[in-house]
């Protein structure tokens, strides 16, 4: 039902044109100018400009960086050129000394033993004491081509004769012991002595002593082994 | 499309900004490892130029070392035993009879090798070779020794390897002792 007589309107208070626009708006907005503080067209143009001059500034550094890096090789390789030919000499006489130090080293190896065979009788008979003779004497040098790879020479020498008293045999092992006539080249000797039976006729004891080098290591070991 | 005309016209700088954008792109697509290139070509050549630099420091007075070498080298060259002369080479041994008072019994030259100085052995020889003698002499003490310095100070370079003195050996001079000597002798490389 409606209170409206004939010809008017009637509003209807629920719909959505309960309120209509009373003036239209007839403004076309992209034809009006930005009134903004900072305009879109500002904004929008100094964000890509700058992305291009951060790639220009990048592209144009890397391209600095490779015209000097080229600059300083150009310059490398010549002072390489300059000095290559001096380099190949220097390289050839190394190489001739190399092939000639070989030859030196040869003769190190040949003369590689840790005893002179003169020095060795030589001071081996000042250590002889008075009462003990010598009949034998043996220097030997062996290697056992059997043995495992990284073995070493041995060397071993033999004594016998005879000897008035026991007593002076232990004085000669150890004068032999104290003079340090044996160790050399990290060898140090390990003595064995023995007597044999007493001369009834004339007194005097025949004796054997055989003498081991070994390596240091080796008689260390030794020793605190017995030391145990 | 009239959009984009119209943005395109409305913001020429941008289109032109992103141009440049795409264009540096491209650029960096094709010239993008050339640094990491030149690098690594500017270290190898630096690598090489301290070799070079390094060679010229141990080359400091190598050519008047290497003249001295050689010299030696010859020299030792010089002192050989040649292996195909066995009479010469033995003769030197008994020539040492007239420097120290001993009688040289017996010279023999042994065929193999020796196993310390020999192929496999812990002293092996690479540039010359080594020959084996067996000598027995006899003489007073104080000439065995005599006869072992001759040896060691002797033109050829010989080594006493082994050796054994025993009193009372049958001899030619009375009251002599008799040594049994295995020496080595640096020879020619066969």
């Amino acid at each position: 039902m409606t209170l409206a007589g004939k010809g008017e309107r009637v509003v209807n208070r629920n719909s959505k044109d309960a309120h209509p626009n009373w003036r239209p708006n007839f403004c076309d907005a992209s034809q009006l100018p930005d009134i903004k503080v900072v305009r879109t067209n500002f904004l929008i143009n100094f964000v890509f400009v700058t992305a291009a001059l951060i790639f220009i500034y990048f592209a144009l550094e890397r391209e600095y960086r490779a015209y000097t890096l080229g600059q300083a090789i150009t310059n490398t390789e010549q002072g390489i050129e300059s000095a290559a030919r001096a380099d190949g000499g220097s390289l050839k006489l190394s190489n001739e000394f190399k092939d000639a130090s070989l030859q030196v080293v040869d003769i190190e190896r040949f003369f590689a033993a840790p005893l002179k065979a003169h020095e060795l009788l030589v001071e081996f008979v000042k250590l002889c004491p008075e009462g003990l003779t010598i009949k034998h004497l043996g220097f030997l040098e062996s290697f056992n081509k059997a043995a495992p790879a990284g073995s070493k020479v041995k060397y071993s020498m033999n004594l016998s004769g005879e000897v008035d008293d026991p007593l002076i045999l232990g004085d000669f092992k150890s004068a032999i012991e104290a003079s340090g006539l044996l160790e050399v080249d990290g060898l140090s000797p390990k003595i064995d002595e023995s007597l044999q039976g007493r001369n009834t006729l004339t007194g005097i004891f025949p004796y054997r002593m055989s003498i081991l080098l070994v390596s240091q290591d080796k008689a260390a070991n030794n020793k605190a082994k017995g030391g145990k | 499309m009239d959009i984009v005309l119209e943005n395109i016209k409305r913001y020429p700088l941008v289109v032109f900004s992103i141009i440049v954008v795409l264009i540096c792109l491209v650029f960096n697509f094709m010239r993008g490892d050339v640094i990491a290139t030149l690098e690594q070509q500017e270290s190898d050549l630096y690598s090489r130029e301290r070799v070079i630099e390094k060679n010229r420091i141990n080359a400091n007075g190598l050519k008047a070392e290497l003249e001295q070498l050689k010299e030696r080298v010859s020299s030792i060259d010089e002192r050989l035993f040649d292996p195909n002369k066995s009479a010469l080479n033995a003769n030197f041994f008994y020539a040492l009879e007239e420097q120290v008072d001993v009688l040289i019994v017996r010279v023999n030259q042994v065929s193999n090798e020796d196993p310390v100085l020999g192929k496999g052995g812990p002293n092996e020889l690479k540039q010359y070779g080594a020959l084996t003698y067996n000598l027995v002499i006899e003489g007073a003490f104080v000439d065995l020794i005599g006869f072992m310095y001759e040896l060691h100070v002797a033109k050829p370079l010989i080594r006493v390897a082994d050796f054994q003195i025993i009193e009372g050996a049958q001899s030619a001079i009375p009251g002599a002792l008799k040594a049994n000597i295995r020496l080595l002798v640096l020879a020619q490389k066969q």
